[in-house]
C-alpha cells in the first residue's frame, strides 16, 4: 500500500487560514478581541483585512521548523511574519447578510456563557454566568478575534495595534488585548509540556505531494506522521472536506458541511473556532497535590506532590507518558506519542481520569469515536515564581484556541461529556481533575488506582485551579469568504496578481530587525527592513554594519523598539523596531 | 465456561462483585443524525411507521389477521426511528410545547406483565391510565384483537403479536402519552442477547483476537445488535473488553434489576429566555431511581423522566437550549444520556475461553457511512454505493465457518 489514501482531497492552501492547518507554533503572539458597536461595519473592515490574514501556503515553509525562528525572519527562504488569524462572530456575519446556519448550536448561541453544559461557574458574588469574564461577557461578546504572531510579543502587539486603529470606527469600548508568551519547553503554567498529541490533517498540496510528512511506508495501519501524530481526515477541522468514518481512520467519509447549501458554500475552507481564556491558579494546584499526597502516601507508596500532579495530568512534566520506560528520550516521537492504554486496562500506569486519557483515550474502549480538534492555544501571563507576592496583572493561564467543524459535537463531547463526566468515556474513572468542571457545589473525584486496592481522591467545590475568564464561539472564514465581506473578491485577486503598487509600499507597516552575526554577514550586524503589506511581507532595504550602534543609527526617525533584546530561541535576532 | 453468567442459575456463586456502568450513549438516535444533516434530524427522529421492522424508508405495510388473512383496520405505527432504548412523547397546547416525557422500559416487560392473568392485565392498564391521563383505558383496549402481522408486497405475512397479548404498537402508547418503548429493537431480550453474545472472544479471518477498541467492527463480527445504533455497539464493546482483557479476565452479569436506564440529563443546558439556567428539578424522574448524576452515576436508574416548567415560571416551548430556541421537542432528547449496569468479578484462575469465529460482517453505505450487517453464511451482499466495511473479519475461502453458538436474533435493518 502507498500514500495517499483513496479519497484524500487537495487542500486549498490559498483559502484555508494558516492558523488552522499549520498554526503559529511557539511563536510570540498577541491577541485582540473586539466588540462591535456596528457589526456590519466590522464585517466590512474584516473583509478589507482579508489579504492580511495568513493563508496556509505562507506557513508551509515553517512546517517542521521552530516557529519563533521562522517568524522572526531568520530563514531567508521563509516569508516572514507577522502571521495573522482572524475569526468573526455569528452576529457579524449575519449583519453582513451571510448564511450562518452551520448546524452548530454553540456557534448559534448568543454567548459562550449560554453553553450551560460546560458548567462554567457563576460569579462568586452572584450574577449571570459570564458577567465577571474579562473577555466575551454576554453583554460584550467577542465579534472579531485576531491572533498575531511575530518575532517578539511586542512586535505582535504592534501589529494588533495597527488593526485596532482601523477598527476604531465601529468599536464598542476598548478592545481586549493579550500577550501570549511562549514558555520554555512548550510548557503550560502547571509545569507540563503541552500540545504533544496534536493531530495532523490528511490531504494533498496542489502539487500533488502529501500535506504532512508521514511514514515512508504505508503499513495499512492507522495513518501517522513521522512524528507519530494521528493523521485525521480534514473535515474534522475545515468545512468542505471529508470527515472520518467511524471505526476506520483510513476510509474517506462524508464531506463536513452544513445542511443548508448557501451556508455550506460560505463555510467552505472555514472553521469553527473555540476560544476560552482559562486562568490557572498554580499555588492552588500545588497545594492540592501536596495535601492529598500527604494524606494518601500510605496507600500509594512513593506518592509525592509531583507524582500526584503527574497522575492528574497523565504525563510527566517533560511530556513523556507515565508508561514510558526509564531512559526514554523526550526527543523521540515514538516514546512521546506512540503509546496507547491497551495494556493498562487496570489503570496501573495512567488513571482513566487523567487529563490525557480523558481527552484522548487512544486504543481501548470509548463511548464513540474520538472527534479530534486542532488546538492552537498559548499561555498568557508570566511563569509562576515560588513565593511570589502576587500573580501578574491579568493573571496567568492558557488561552485555549481550537479549530473544528462543530463546537457542540467535537469540543462539547470532550469538555461537557467527557472531562466534566466521571463515567465517560470509559464507563468509570472519575473526573478530569485538571480542567474538568462540575455543577456548582459539587465535588470532583478521580480513581488514582483501581486495582488493588482502589484509591480515589476528591476535590471539594472550593478546590479549583482552572477558572474560566472569558471566551467565544467564532468562525474563521476562508480568505475568499473574508474578502467577500468587503465586496472585493475580484479587486483582491487582481491586486494579488498585479503585485504591490508604489502607493501600497508607502502605506506598508514597516518593521526593522537587527541581526547579530547572520549567515550573510557573520562578522557584524545586519539591519533589515520588512514591508508588511496585504497578502505578503516584502524585504526592504538591508544594511550590513560592524556594530549594533551603527545599525541603530540607520533606523528612521519615529520608530520604537518593540523587543527587549535577544529572546531565548531567536538565536541572532537582537532587536525589532516598528 | 462462558464469561457471561446467569447468577440465578443453580450452583452459581458470585464472589465479591463490582457494579459498573461500562458504557453510556446518547439518547438521540445516531442513525437519524447520520442520515439527516442539520435541524432536519429533529423532525425525522419523530417519524411514526413500520421502519423498525422493514428498514429505513420502508412504506407502512398492511396489517392483517394472520389466521384469516384479512386486513385489519388498526394503526400500528410506532416511533420507529427512536432506537437507542429511549423514546419520548411531547405535549403541546395551542402549538406550544408544554412538557416532554422520556421512557426507557422495554415493551417486552409490559407484555410479560400482561400475560400474568387478570391482575397483570389490569396492572398494565392502570399504568396506561396513569401515564396518559385517560381513565377509560381497559386491558381490552391494549390487547391484540387477533394475531396480527404485516403483509409484505410478495404476499408473505410476518406476525408481530399474538392474539390476546399486549399489543406494544397500540395507539395509547403513541397518541396521548407514552408508557413504554415501542420500537421493535427496544426490548430487554435484545440487551441480554447483546451481553451474552458480546462476551465471547472472537477471532478474525487471520485468527487474530478481534479487539474491542472498535465497537462497530466488533458488533459486525458478533451480529449481536444493530451496528447503525449508538447503543448496541457500545454495550457490546463494553462487555467484550472486560472479558477479553488477557491480564485480568472477568466474569460479568447484568446488574439486577436488568434494564437500560437514563443515566443523566444535561439540565444545565436548558435555560430561561434570559439565559439563566433552569434548575434541575424541572426534570422529574417519575419512575425508577434518580441519583446525583455527579457523584454516584452508577446508582442512577431512571426509567421515566418528565420535563415541564412549573406554573408561573414559564413555558417549556419558550425555553432555550444553550441559547437556542426549542423549535422541536426532539432537541431535548440530545440532552439525555443512557447507560446500563453490570456486575463484574475476577474470572477463576486458569479458565481460558478460546476465541470463536465471527458470525458476520458489515456493508458501509458510502453516502451516509451507516453500517448494515450480513451473516457469514450469506457472504458480503453489499449493494450499490456500499462497500464491505471490514473484509478481514471473515475467512473467504469457501463457506465461512459457522460460529459455534446458538443463532441469536439480529437487528439488521436490511429488508427481507
Amino acid at each position: 500500500m502507498s500514500w495517499p489514501l483513496p479519497g484524500e482531497p487537495e487542500l486549498d492552501l490559498d483559502e484555508i487560514q494558516g492558523h488552522v492547518l499549520v498554526g503559529f507554533g511557539g511563536a510570540p503572539q498577541a491577541l485582540g478581541a473586539y466588540t462591535a458597536a456596528d457589526p456590519a461595519a466590522a464585517a466590512r473592515t474584516a473583509g478589507r483585512w482579508a489579504e492580511m490574514v495568513t493563508p496556509t501556503r505562507r506557513l508551509l515553509p515553517r512546517m517542521g521548523r521552530p516557529a519563533r525562528d521562522v517568524v522572526g525572519g531568520l530563514w531567508s527562504s521563509v516569508e516572514t511574519g507577522p502571521w495573522v488569524a482572524l475569526a468573526l462572530s455569528r452576529r457579524v456575519l449575519e449583519a453582513a447578510g451571510r448564511p450562518v446556519e452551520f448546524d452548530d448550536p454553540w456557534f448559534a448561541a448568543p454567548s459562550m456563557a449560554s453553553a450551560g453544559g460546560l458548567h462554567d461557574p457563576r460569579p462568586a458574588g452572584g450574577g449571570a454566568r459570564g458577567s465577571d469574564w474579562v473577555v466575551g461577557r454576554p453583554d460584550r461578546p467577542v465579534d472579531v478575534l485576531l491572533v498575531v504572531a511575530a518575532g517578539t510579543v511586542r512586535a505582535a502587539e504592534e501589529v494588533v495595534g495597527w488593526f485596532t486603529g482601523q477598527a476604531r470606527a465601529w468599536l464598542d469600548g476598548e478592545p481586549f488585548l493579550e500577550r501570549l508568551l511562549p514558555m520554555k519547553g512548550s510548557k503550560e503554567h502547571f509545569g507540563f509540556r503541552d500540545g504533544i498529541s496534536q493531530p495532523a490533517p490528511l490531504g494533498l498540496r496542489d502539487d500533488g505531494t502529501l500535506f504532512d510528512a508521514r511514514r515512508a511506508d504505508d503499513d495499512g495501519g492507522e495513518p501517522k506522521t513521522t512524528n507519530q501524530q494521528d493523521l485525521v481526515w480534514p473535515g474534522e477541522f475545515v468545512f468542505g472536506y471529508p470527515m472520518p468514518v467511524e471505526g476506520d481512520p483510513r476510509v474517506c467519509g462524508l464531506e463536513a458541511r452544513p445542511a443548508d447549501d448557501a451556508a455550506a458554500a460560505f463555510a467552505r475552507n472555514g472553521s469553527i473556532l473555540v476560544y476560552r481564556r482559562l486562568a490557572q491558579d498554580v499555588p492552588a494546584f500545588r497545594a492540592f497535590c501536596a495535601k492529598r499526597a500527604a494524606e494518601r502516601a500510605d496507600e500509594i507508596p512513593g506518592l509525592t506532590p509531583e507524582t500526584l500532579a503527574e497522575l492528574v495530568v497523565g504525563r510527566r512534566p517533560d511530556g513523556l507518558p507515565l508508561s514510558a520506560p526509564p531512559g526514554a528520550d523526550v526527543k523521540d516521537p515514538v516514546a512521546m506519542n506512540a503509546f496507547d492504554f491497551t495494556h493498562d486496562a487496570m489503570d496501573q500506569a495512567c488513571p482513566l481520569g487523567a487529563h490525557i486519557r480523558k481527552v484522548n483515550p487512544r486504543a481501548g474502549h470509548k463511548e464513540e469515536q474520538l472527534r479530534r480538534i486542532m488546538r492552537r492555544g498559548a499561555p498568557f501571563g508570566t511563569a509562576y515564581v515560588e513565593g511570589e507576592a502576587a500573580p501578574p496583572p491579568g493573571g496567568r493561564g492558557l488561552v485555549f484556541l481550537a479549530y473544528m467543524t462543530s463546537a457542540r459535537v467535537q469540543f462539547g463531547r470532550l469538555a461537557m461529556d467527557w472531562m466534566n463526566n466521571a463515567n465517560a468515556p470509559s464507563g468509570r474513572g472519575g473526573h478530569d481533575m485538571l480542567v474538568g468542571q462540575v455543577a456548582a457545589g459539587a465535588s470532583r473525584e478521580v480513581d488514582l488506582r483501581r486495582d488493588p486496592p482502589e484509591v480515589k481522591i476528591a476535590a471539594g467545590p472550593d478546590e479549583t485551579w482552572v477558572h474560566m475568564t472569558g471566551g467565544a464561539f467564532l468562525f474563521a472564514p476562508s480568505i475568499g469568504a473574508l474578502r467577500s465581506l468587503a465586496g472585493i473578491e475580484q479587486e483582491g485577486a487582481r491586486a494579488m496578481e498585479a503585485g504591490p503598487q508604489p502607493e501600497d509600499l508607502e502605506k506598508a507597516l514597516k518593521q526593522y530587525a537587527i541581526y547579530e552575526h547572520p549567515d550573510d554577514h557573520p562578522d557584524g550586524y545586519v539591519l533589515r527592513e520588512w514591508l508588511i503589506l496585504p497578502a505578503q511581507t516584502l524585504p526592504g532595504d538591508s544594511h550590513k554594519v560592524a556594530t549594533l550602534e551603527e545599525a541603530r543609527a540607520l533606523l528612521p526617525a519615529g520608530v520604537s523598539k518593540v523587543s527587549e533584546g535577544p529572546e531565548p530561541g531567536a538565536t541572532n535576532l537582537v532587536e525589532v523596531w516598528m | 465456561m462462558v464469561p457471561y453468567v446467569n447468577p440465578a442459575a443453580p450452583g452459581v456463586e458470585v464472589p465479591h462483585k463490582r457494579t459498573l456502568t461500562p458504557v453510556q450513549w446518547d439518547g438521540f438516535p445516531e442513525a437519524v443524525g447520520k442520515r439527516y444533516r442539520g435541524d432536519a434530524r429533529f423532525a425525522q427522529a419523530e417519524h411514526l411507521g413500520h421502519e423498525d421492522w422493514w428498514g429505513f424508508g420502508a412504506p407502512d405495510m398492511p396489517i392483517v389477521d394472520v389466521d384469516t388473512g384479512e386486513v385489519v383496520d388498526i394503526d400500528c405505527r410506532v416511533r420507529d426511528r427512536q432506537d437507542e432504548y429511549l423514546e419520548w412523547h411531547a405535549r403541546e397546547v395551542d402549538g406550544v410545547l408544554r412538557s416532554i416525557t422520556f421512557v426507557c422500559e422495554g415493551w417486552d416487560y409490559f407484555q410479560f406483565l400482561f400475560r400474568q392473568g387478570d391482575k397483570g392485565r389490569e396492572h398494565v392498564a392502570k399504568r396506561y391510565r396513569d401515564c396518559t391521563g385517560d381513565d377509560s383505558i381497559t386491558p381490552e383496549d391494549l390487547e391484540a384483537p387477533a394475531t396480527l402481522g404485516f403483509r409484505l408486497p410478495n404476499g408473505r405475512v410476518e406476525p408481530f403479536v399474538r392474539k390476546g397479548d399486549l399489543n406494544p404498537r397500540n395507539r395509547f402508547n403513541r397518541e396521548n402519552g407514552i408508557v413504554h418503548l415501542s420500537h421493535r429493537a427496544n426490548n430487554l431480550a435484545a440487551e441480554v442477547t447483546l451481553a451474552v453474545t458480546s462476551a465471547l472472544p472472537r477471532a478474525d479471518a487471520n485468527d487474530q483476537l478481534v479487539d474491542g477498541d472498535d465497537a462497530k467492527r466488533l458488533i459486525c463480527c458478533t451480529l449481536a445488535g444493530d451496528p447503525a445504533r449508538s447503543s448496541d455497539p457500545n454495550i457490546a464493546a463494553g462487555a467484550y473488553l472486560g472479558v477479553t482483557d488477557p491480564e485480568k479476565p472477568q466474569r460479568f452479569t447484568l446488574t439486577d434489576p436488568i434494564g437500560l436506564y437514563i443515566a443523566d440529563f444535561a439540565y444545565g443546558m436548558l435555560q430561561h429566555p434570559d439565559g439563566e439556567s433552569a434548575p434541575r428539578d424541572y426534570w422529574t424522574p417519575t419512575r425508577g431511581k434518580d441519583a446525583d448524576p455527579i457523584s454516584a452515576r452508577e446508582t442512577s436508574r431512571i426509567l421515566r423522566l418528565h420535563l415541564e416548567v412549573p406554573e408561573g415560571e414559564g413555558v417549556l416551548g419558550e425555553m432555550l437550549i444553550d441559547g437556542n430556541a426549542i423549535e422541536h421537542p426532539a432537541q431535548l432528547a440530545e440532552l439525555v444520556r443512557m447507560h446500563l449496569l453490570v456486575d463484574t468479578w475476577d474470572a477463576p484462575e486458569g479458565v481460558v475461553v478460546p476465541p470463536i469465529a465471527c458470525r458476520g460482517g458489515c456493508c458501509r453505505d458510502t453516502r451516509t457511512t451507516l453500517l448494515d450487517s450480513y451473516r457469514a453464511q450469506d457472504g458480503p451482499r453489499c449493494g450499490p454505493g456500499e462497500v464491505d466495511a471490514y473484509p478481514d473479519l471473515l475467512k473467504r475461502t469457501g463457506a465461512a465457518a459457522p460460529a459455534p453458538v446458538a443463532e441469536a436474533p439480529t437487528m439488521s435493518r436490511r429488508r427481507p
